[in-house]
């Protein structure tokens, strides 16, 4: 049995010839041997020569007619512009319809929405008046120098500021905003410099 | 653009023939299409079993093919190219119909059948017989996988070598050749009553 297996994998190439001599040799000694496996040859030389047999069919005499119809209906849907919905797909008239609400909905959306950029966050806000408050001078106060320009206006117009901060000297008086140019830094102390969060 | 000149060579090879055609000669298109229409509708309706689909099949490959044909490029057989998008046409009809589940076995009766048989005259007889033995074969290569089914109708009613096979399927020559070992053994295990009838 264990042979049978073997050759069962043989028997197609033996069907048609295409054995090579010394596996043909086995193979034949084999078939003498075994009537399971040369039933099994008989078979498949048998079918080969049935499914040979099967009548082939012909396309129908319209094949061709039809053929060109549909080469032409497909040149024309390929050049025919969008909006001539005769020529365009249902499935792909549908994508671009609901590709159009999508694109419509999503510029309305933003044309309506409030701008960024009107309404600062508080916290900026507060930060822009403490520094205009001692020069007067209207600057661009950048998100990154927003923290520096804290630390360095505060004292003057907070005056409880370094009163909250453990070790630091006492603020100077609002009265010294009525200086011209920048307001200067704090005495050096040895503040520790948490993060300030808004 | 150089004007086409119609093709009247009907020794050309499929090679030249799509080469003319995607330089513009709509003849060489003809050419190729009445080559391989009949070729190509017996191999997908072995394996679809139904006329009218496999016809619609066909009728979508040489489309593809119109539509693709600057896709071609010589370092392949032309009948290896066009055997591969129709067998893929094929599957993805199958899977289709599967999808939809209508399909049933009772759509291969005889009365469907409207093909012309080729042969020389048979006796009325002889051609009831013959009809009732196709139909049973067809109704077994059905039962096969696709996998199966595909090399073997490939393999022994289109006669193709395992090499264009292998390149059809894209699968290594040894599977090919496994695949229609197996094929035809399980195939002649249904079929034993009957071709021992008709040996």
């Amino acid at each position: 049995m264990k042979n049978c297996e073997r050759f069962t994998q043989l028997l197609s190439d033996h069907a048609e010839n295409s054995l090579a001599s010394a596996e043909k040799r086995e193979l034949d000694v084999h078939l003498e041997q075994c009537s399971v496996c040369r039933s099994a040859v008989d078979g498949v030389v048998n079918l080969r020569r049935n499914l040979r047999r099967l009548p082939a069919i012909h396309a129908s005499s319209d094949f061709d007619t039809i053929l060109r119809t549909r080469i032409k209906l497909d040149r024309r849907a390929h050049f025919a512009p969008i909006w001539n919905m005769r020529y365009v797909a249902p499935r792909r008239l549908a994508t671009y319809s609901v590709a159009a609400v999508v694109v419509f909905g999503c510029v309305f959306y933003f044309w309506q929405r409030p701008s960024a950029k009107a309404l600062p966050p508080a916290s900026a806000i507060a930060v822009t008046q403490m520094q205009l408050a001692p020069n007067g001078v209207l600057t661009q106060v950048s998100p990154a120098k927003i923290l520096y320009t804290l630390d360095q206006v505060t004292p003057q117009l907070w005056p409880n500021f370094g009163a909250t901060r453990k070790g630091s000297e006492p603020a100077s008086s609002p009265a010294d905003s009525s200086r011209t140019g920048p307001a200067p830094r704090p005495a050096a102390t040895p503040v520790s410099h948490q993060p300030i969060t808004f | 653009m150089a004007e086409p000149t119609q093709t009247v060579d009907h020794k050309i090879s499929d090679e030249d023939l799509i080469e003319k055609f995607q330089r513009g000669d709509i003849y060489a298109y003809e050419l190729i299409v009445k080559r391989y229409k009949d070729q190509l509708l017996n191999f997908v309706y072995r394996f679809l079993g139904n006329q009218e689909e496999a016809e619609d099949v066909v009728q979508e490959t040489f489309l593809r093919v119109y539509r693709n044909r600057h896709a071609y490029q010589r370092v392949a057989k032309f009948s290896t190219w066009i055997y591969t998008i129709a067998g893929n046409l094929a599957r993805t009809e199958l899977r289709r119909r599967n999808r939809r589940r209508i399909f049933s076995l009772s759509t291969l009766g005889v009365e469907d059948k409207e093909y012309e048989i080729s042969d020389e005259l048979l006796s009325p007889e002889r051609h009831t017989n013959t009809v009732l033995s196709e139909e049973i074969i067809q109704r077994e290569i059905n039962k096969l996988s696709s996998k199966f089914r595909e090399v073997i109708i490939l393999r022994d009613i289109q006669e193709l070598s395992y090499e264009e096979i292998s390149k059809i399927i894209r699968v290594p020559i040894g599977t090919v050749k496994s695949r229609v070992n197996r094929a035809r053994l399980r195939l002649q295990g249904r079929l034993k009553h009957l071709l021992d009838k008709n040996k």
